[in-house]
């Protein structure tokens, strides 16, 4: 079965490719360039162990019989989506890696030893998920639940199991796909797909979330409820339990079934994929060349989002030639990228999440009328929507184009002109029609004109703050390397303090200036005073701080 | 029209440029040669702003470039060393954001975009094309399009000709002397290709190590380092390895 593999060269690409990806993830470049700092990966590492802490509440009450096989159930739906979600939204560069493929196939390496090679990468990487994920929740087991070293091994071992089968199964569905469709039509819905995709994740840990809260699996388990047993995490949360004695039943097969299952994901990923591995990336990498005609069905597509109105309306208005360059450049971005254009929209999933939740909990409560309470519902989404421009302009910092920023720094431009050009130009082109739509949205839940001054208000406070985060992180346009999680500890809790000050602001707001329209209007007017006065303040400090700047790339 | 005044740029601890002064006059085609890690590409991101000095000064037509970046990048035109461009953008784009950067007025801008893309043989057809699915050579024309649009007084220019058909290469050379040595314009360039910095350039400037190890003009540097071409002097004067003894011991090392 794998006689054309070279296992030793399987043993050194996987080496190599283990170290050169913990390089790069691990060290950031300076704008000095030779000065390197730990960074993101070490951030990630954390926050993975931070969810495993997180989860250990899960088997406070639940650390044996039916009630812990459903609690593992639950955590294994954690680590499952965690790590497919990790592998689904890096997979055009990650395992399908054109730029390796390239260094790769000048060389005497056969297809499937390169597979073979990817995919103890992906095994490695999928553990360490697993592992640092699981290892709270394991903690917690060991030292203050159940003390019981081997059956706690088992569930550390089978949690790690499952990250590595949800990968997996994401690997095959990629091979099924490239099987069915032409590489053109993949590489052009892959965008779109993982923006749903996007949707789907975060729905999940939502629901995950609240199912916990919910339930109490001492009564809601596979036994009283056999539709939890269609979902693979509980067949590896029952192969979890049986080691600790839970073997009546259905969990027996379960357990079989998950066993089968990786057989079975990892047969079809070699079958699929193994043998013309390095011809479908080649035909993947060619057609990310974007043609003429796919350009042309893009651009009909960002058109009727609006970018040739708003272009037009913006260029007629733009007074610099800084503003006008770089809406150009950001229009072309947005309409012919479409990986760049799901990163602008990725506010999206959120906010319709978070919708969700608050209709859940009884509907988004008119902030004029309902009591905090009620008003506090939709938290969440407000929230959202008061970060939104700045994650919008995070996103335009950075840019995996950043070396073609060069021309940038190159040029007789005012660097702190154009900054603020792509401020006013995301303001007009995605968060006004998005504060348009919120407007829209709480028009169902209340009064119209209570709806269009409570999005006047989010705005405001919306702009206060975009206004002060760029203040504390000027960056230009397009200019830095687009990595994971990037921006240093400074640059998180600032923006965490922004959003707490910013729901806060809120807060009042609704407290003291919504009871009357002598209250509104006044209070309004001094949060959008107060953004004019900053300016000259962000100018400076701008300008200050880009000219030292230098190119990254 | 340009001056360089002592200037060091380091990294950390290490210096990639020492203590380097070089003045070139308007008119004149300069050539900033130099082996691998030389220094060669941080003068450059100096002259043209992607990076501070660390110490020194560098004046290009009379501006500093820390003090006056602006003015200074008005004056230059420049050629990376990578074709790194907008991929997402077309040719006519790219040529709008590279022109409307430097503040040309839109007409001006189509008239020069029209008449270089036809001396530099792109039709209309690429020109509507996206940058990505250029070829190589094509972008260079791209790039170089850009560095010209504006007229700029100084031209800065990293391995211009990489890439380049043999006809686009012979019709660029031909424009860049008569830019200099017509026009006025100073052309400060950096090249591997020795042959053609020889034929091309009236002054040569050699560094080795961050620090300049000769310059002078083509026959004062062949003079200089007692060899006959070019190629030879550069191996004397950044002291590379005895070349027939290193191509003895490789040849040896391959038949083992």
């Amino acid at each position: 079965m794998f006689g054309s593999v070279d296992f030793r060269q399987v043993r050194i690409l996987t080496r190599f490719a283990l170290k050169s990806e913990w390089r790069s993830a691990s060290l950031r470049m300076r704008s000095s360039r030779k000065k390197m700092s730990r960074s993101w990966a070490y951030w990630t590492m954390v926050s993975y162990l931070g969810i495993g802490a997180f989860s250990i509440r899960l088997f406070a009450h639940n650390f044996s019989g039916d009630a812990y096989v459903t609690a593992a159930g639950f955590f294994m739906l954690y680590v499952a989506f965690i790590s497919a979600s990790n592998i689904f939204l890096s997979f055009g560069t990650g395992f399908l890696s054109p730029d390796e493929s390239q260094i790769i196939s000048m060389l005497p390496v056969g297809s499937e030893t390169f597979f073979f090679s990817r995919l103890a990468v992906l095994i490695t990487y999928t553990t360490t998920i697993g592992f640092l994920v699981s290892i709270g929740p394991f903690i917690g087991l060991q030292f203050f639940f159940r003390p019981d070293l081997f059956a706690n091994l088992a569930f550390l071992v089978v949690s790690i199991l499952t990250s590595v089968g949800a990968a997996m199964t994401v690997i095959a569905l990629y091979g099924l796909m490239l099987r069915r469709l032409k590489p053109s039509v993949i590489t052009r819905m892959m965008g779109y797909v993982q923006f749903l995709g996007s949707f789907v994740v975060a729905m999940s840990f939502v629901l995950l979330t609240r199912a916990e809260y919910s339930f109490d699996f001492h009564t809601f388990n596979i036994t009283t409820e056999p539709l939890l047993a269609l979902l693979p995490a509980f067949w590896f949360a029952s192969l979890a339990g049986i080691v600790t004695g839970v073997t009546s039943g259905i969990y027996v097969p379960l357990a079989i079934g998950s066993i089968a299952l990786l057989v079975l994901v990892a047969a079809a990923s070699h079958l699929l994929l193994g043998k013309h591995y390095q011809n479908e990336i080649s035909e993947l990498s060619a057609s990310a060349s974007t043609s003429t005609k796919e350009k042309n069905a893009s651009d009909r597509a960002a058109h009727a989002i609006g970018g040739g109105f708003l272009f037009r309306t913006y260029t007629r208005f733009a007074r610099s030639f800084e503003a006008r360059a770089v809406f150009m450049l950001l229009r072309a971005q947005f309409r012919y990228d479409t990986k760049f254009r799901m990163q602008l929209l990725a506010t999206l999933p959120l906010t319709f999440v978070y919708l969700f939740i608050a209709i859940m909990s009884g509907g988004v409560g008119d902030p004029f009328t309902a009591s905090i309470k009620q008003v506090a519902r939709a938290n969440l989404l407000y929230m959202i929507a008061l970060l939104m421009p700045m994650m919008l302009m995070q996103n335009v910092s950075q840019s995996a184009n950043y070396k073609a920023a060069w021309i940038f720094f190159s040029a007789p431009l005012d660097r702190a002109k154009l900054l603020l050009a792509v401020r006013n130009a995301l303001l007009i082109s995605l968060i006004l029609p998005y504060m348009i739509v919120l407007a829209i949205t709480f028009s169902f839940f209340m009064p119209v004109y209570h709806a269009i001054e409570h999005v006047l208000v989010l705005g405001a406070i919306a702009g206060l703050l975009f206004q002060l985060y760029i203040m504390m992180a000027p960056r230009m346009p397009f200019a830095q390397q687009r990595r994971p999680n990037r921006g240093n500890l400074a640059v998180t809790i600032g923006l965490s303090s922004l959003g707490i000050f910013a729901v806060a602001l809120l807060g009042l707001e609704i407290y003291f200036g919504y009871r009357s329209a002598a209250r509104y209007w006044p209070t309004f007017a001094l949060i959008v005073t107060m953004s004019a006065v900053l300016e000259q303040a962000v100018r400076a400090r701008v300008r200050k701080k880009l000219e030292q700047e230098e190119f990254e790339g | 029209m340009i001056d360089i005044l002592h200037l060091s740029k380091s990294y950390g601890d290490t210096l990639a440029v020492d203590d380097l002064s070089v003045q070139i006059p308007s008119g004149e085609i300069f050539a900033l040669l130099g082996p691998n890690g030389a220094g060669k590409s941080s003068t450059v991101k100096v002259l043209t702003g992607l990076m501070q000095p660390t110490t020194g000064v560098v004046r290009i037509a009379g501006f500093d470039v820390v003090e006056e970046p602006i003015e200074v990048k008005k004056r230059i035109g420049y050629v990376p060393e990578n074709a790194i461009l907008y991929e997402s953008l077309t040719a006519d784009e790219y040529l709008d954001l590279a022109g409307t950067l430097r503040h040309l007025d839109p007409d001006k801008l189509a008239e020069r975009r029209e008449e270089l893309f036809t001396l530099f043989e792109l039709s209309k057809a690429d020109r509507k094309k996206l940058l990505a699915e250029f070829s190589k050579g094509m972008k260079q024309k791209v790039l170089l399009i850009a560095a010209l649009i504006h007229n700029p007084e100084v031209l800065i220019l990293d391995e211009p000709l990489s890439g380049l058909d043999a006809n686009a290469a012979l019709i660029f050379k031909e424009v860049l002397r008569k830019y200099a040595h017509e026009g006025g314009k100073t052309i400060f360039f950096c090249s591997h290709v020795l042959d053609v910095v020889e034929r091309l350039c009236d002054r040569i400037a050699i560094i080795n190590h961050g620090t300049l190890a000769a310059i002078g003009t083509p026959s004062e540097l062949l003079q200089e380092s007692g060899e006959l071409s070019l190629e030879r002097a550069f191996h004397r004067l950044t002291g590379g390895a005895d070349i027939e003894r290193s191509t003895e011991d490789i040849l040896r090392a391959l038949s083992q």
